[in-house]
């Protein structure tokens, strides 16, 4: 992966803007599902993300290694998730209620689209209570399906450390989710 | 019933086979202990419906993420690199001469003032007048927070007040706040709001929602979304947009405004009217009020033969629905839905 972002790096430093709408592509994902593991809102991840791709083109000059523009990258998402974790506010609730209204625009599919949906919208409220250390190793090995060892160099910890608390991770998860199926009794 | 101190290990193997990361030669070690264990059959079996719901449920926020960022940042309208980095440098450099620079200046001008007026008072110099260039900044909550060109600006307290310059980037976090002028118009912004101060006299609303005060007789004010702009002379009115969506709704709360798309034949909207316009043009145009008839107006895809000034309504066309019908928009507003873009395809914004 290395070997194919350095040049981009290199020629976005020259400035090159389709270099860097390229690394945007390339990272855009992984830093929007880091980001949402933090904040746990949509919307204030993808601000994060949007803010930190606007840094990392400024900063470029500070990347002392161009094979190291991930890693470099990824931490100022983190940093920046951070810095709006402390400032977390809703989104204006007029924005929310048009998501919604334009949600519900889209009509009612099949009965088997409409369940899956709300499943998925129960699960995502699941995952909104789990620790953020949690969501934020479930979203790169479920979103991003990353190697523990690609997880341990993202978030700075061991591969050991990664597979320890995944596991732990899915109990809890597991956990929420068999008092969930068992409320509704057994929606799935 | 609780799990032997192995099964524990299966289980964490379990985890680590779903993940491809466990070694071959524990592979069969597990599938030997599930062969006689039925707790960790079952356990294995919840766990694989535990993953499946996972993933739906990531699959549903990857995807919010996506949407919300797709077309939001532009590479080619970023600044070079490195450029603000070395501008911030030599204004930090600058800084503490300018600054002194300045007290000095004020300690002269003060000694001249009190000299010449004894009832001289500093806050005459600017209040009411912004100074050119500039607008002021003034806080109407006390979380008010905000970024200008990402640059953290804390007025989280309620009066608290500043400058802005013109040509800068708002976004705030939370709270509310104003920004105003020396002529008097005024934006008032609130959580989510993102624009951009373009000039004296127009500002491009990037996301989120802006109130827009115009006094009459001070030139105007032009509002610019990807999808509309707004002309307005004196008037109230709000402008939001949702970045991610690639729409804008413009809503008329006093007088009225001139809203147009690309070379199209501006559309007058009245007290109480607002329009939503799609980044593909389509467009959408209603009454707010209760009890108001809804008339059916041009839309902002009438094709452009000669253009008009602006004040002159287009031609009406017929709306598919009669006016009196029950069906509500949100805010219990009454729609007209009407086939706007005549040219689809060719958007004469040439941005897209």
């Amino acid at each position: 992966m290395n070997l194919e972002i350095a040049p981009l790096v290199s020629a976005a430093r020259q400035g090159d803007r389709e270099a860097f709408t390229k690394l945007v592509e390339l990272h855009q994902k992984v830093a929007g599902s880091i980001a949402y593991g933090i904040l746990n809102d949509t919307h204030l991840a993808a601000d994060a993300v949007q803010d930190a791709f606007v840094k990392a083109w400024r900063s470029l000059d500070g990347l002392r290694e161009d094979g190291r523009f991930s890693a470099w990258f990824l931490q100022i998402v983190r940093t920046r998730s951070l810095d709006l974790l402390r400032h977390r506010r809703r989104k204006a609730p007029e924005t929310a209620q048009l998501d919604d209204a334009l949600d519900a625009d889209r009509g009612p599919g099949p009965s088997e689209v409409l369940e899956q949906k709300e499943r998925g919208e129960k699960i995502r409220k699941i995952l909104a209570e789990l620790p953020a250390e949690y969501r934020e190793v479930l979203m790169l090995k479920h979103d991003q399906d990353r190697s523990y060892r690609e997880i341990a160099r993202i978030l700075g910890t061991t591969v050991k450390g990664v597979e320890s608390k995944l596991f732990r991770a899915r109990g809890a998860l597991a956990e929420k989710l068999k008092r969930l199926d068992g409320s509704s009794g057994g929606d799935h | 019933m609780n799990p032997q101190p192995e099964c524990h290990l299966i289980r964490r193997w379990i985890s680590q086979l779903e993940d491809q990361e466990l070694p071959p030669e524990r592979v069969a070690i597990l599938e030997s202990h599930l062969d006689h264990c039925s707790g960790c059959r079952n356990w294995y079996k919840e766990f694989q419906h535990g993953m499946d719901a996972l993933d739906l449920g990531v699959v549903k926020v990857s995807g919010e993420i996506d949407r919300l960022l797709t077309g939001t940042l532009i590479p080619s309208k970023l600044s070079p690199p490195g450029e603000s980095e070395e501008i911030a440098r030599a204004a930090d450099r600058a800084a503490p001469r300018l600054a002194a620079l300045a007290a000095g200046v004020l300690v002269l001008i003060s000694i001249v003032a009190w000299a010449v007026f004894p009832g001289f008072r500093w806050d005459a110099l600017w209040r009411g007048s912004a100074t050119v260039g500039n607008m002021s900044l003034a806080s109407l909550q006390d979380d008010f927070l905000i970024e200008i060109d990402g640059e953290e600006r804390d007025l989280s307290q309620d009066g608290a007040t500043g400058m802005i310059e013109i040509g800068r980037t708002v976004r705030c976090r939370s709270g509310a706040g104003e920004i105003g002028d020396a002529d008097g118009r005024v934006i008032t912004i609130s959580a989510g709001t993102y624009l951009t101060l373009t000039g004296e006299s127009s500002v491009t609303l990037i996301d989120g929602s802006a109130r827009f005060f115009v006094p009459p007789g001070k030139g105007g004010l032009v509002v610019v979304t990807e999808e509309v702009t707004t002309r307005v002379l004196g008037t109230t009115f709000e402008v939001q947009r949702w970045a991610s969506r690639h729409r804008s709704e413009v809503r008329v709360i006093e007088g009225s405004v001139a809203v147009v798309r690309g070379e199209r034949i501006p559309l007058p909207l009245r007290v109480g009217e607002r329009v939503e316009v799609t980044r593909q043009g389509l467009m959408f145009h209603a009454l707010r009020s209760e009890g108001e008839t809804a008339l059916p107006r041009a839309s902002l895809g009438w094709p452009v033969e000669g253009q008009t000034d602006g004040n002159e309504a287009p031609p009406a066309i017929e709306s598919n629905r009669p006016p009196e019908r029950e069906e509500r928009s949100r805010e219990g507003n009454l729609p007209l839905d009407l086939p706007v873009n005549q040219r689809r395809g060719a958007d004469p914004d040439g941005e897209d």
